[in-house]
């Protein structure tokens, strides 16, 4: 079973609720696969940019859901070592 | 070529924080391998951390493919909040880093009993990205939330 999905700006966290599946996998529309979860847990987060994707399963997709991340959950954006930020900012 | 960081004995300096009077445990059982040094700050009212950085030795030119993260994060139970774990593939060239890859398992609200396994074995591309060995290095940071249990039993690195 597949989904295509788009995913919106602002958005970062997709989260997979599936059954009766051995893998999950997420391809760009390059066909690249950008996430896959080998695990049967019916429970699966991933994190996407924004743009366009297939959801593949080998069960049943019963629920996708887009979010964002938490802020502390982010990455940081790169930082000049040698310039650190002011303290407070 | 897969690098894997096989599952090593964590020093007790790093799973376990002085709280007075006593030792307070964390909530997670964190397993590495690899060069890793700690930096986590722990905030127990809070329940996260970062847990630590596990080196990525290479040598010569590679393109660094993908970042598998495998082992078991818990659910919520009752009113007791899941787990959740993140992984970040980073990479630094001279002063700068920046992330590669990323993973988070976020079962801080999934019931245990809704999930079916506890178990991840998670692949995300890290987009082919030319590391050379004489001007970039590579590192994995690994945080943690939640007051459930995760155990991370390795990393592979797909160069």
């Amino acid at each position: 079973m597949n989904k295509q999905l788009k995913v919106s700006r602002g958005k970062d966290l997709l989260s997979i609720q599936l059954a009766g599946h051995s893998y999950v996998r997420i391809t760009d529309e390059a066909g690249n696969e950008t996430f896959r979860s080998d695990s049967d847990a019916r429970h699966v987060n991933a994190i996407v940019s924004p743009g366009r994707y297939v959801v593949e399963t080998d069960g049943k997709l019963n629920k996708l859901t887009q979010s964002a991340r938490e802020p502390r959950h982010r990455e940081a954006r790169p930082v000049q070592a040698m310039k650190p930020p002011k303290p407070g900012k | 070529m897969l690098m894997s960081l096989p599952a090593n004995p964590v020093p007790t300096d790093l799973y376990q924080i002085l709280v007075s009077p006593g030792h307070h445990w964390l909530p997670w059982y964190i397993w590495g391998g690899g060069v890793y040094s700690t930096k986590y700050g722990y905030d127990t009212s809070k329940y996260i951390g970062y847990m630590g950085t596990i080196s990525v030795p290479f040598s010569g030119h590679v393109n660094v493919k993908s970042l598998r993260i495998t082992g078991s994060v818990n659910g919520s139970s009752a009113s007791s909040e899941g787990a959740m774990v993140g992984a970040r593939l980073y990479v630094r060239e001279g002063n700068l880093s920046w992330s590669l890859a990323s993973i988070l398992i976020d079962r801080r609200t999934v019931p245990t009993s809704s999930l079916g396994s506890i178990y991840v074995d998670v692949t995300q591309s890290a987009g082919g990205f030319a590391a050379d060995a004489n001007t970039h290095q590579l590192a994995i940071e690994l945080f943690g939330e939640g007051q459930g249990i995760a155990t991370v039993t390795g990393f592979v690195v797909n160069l």
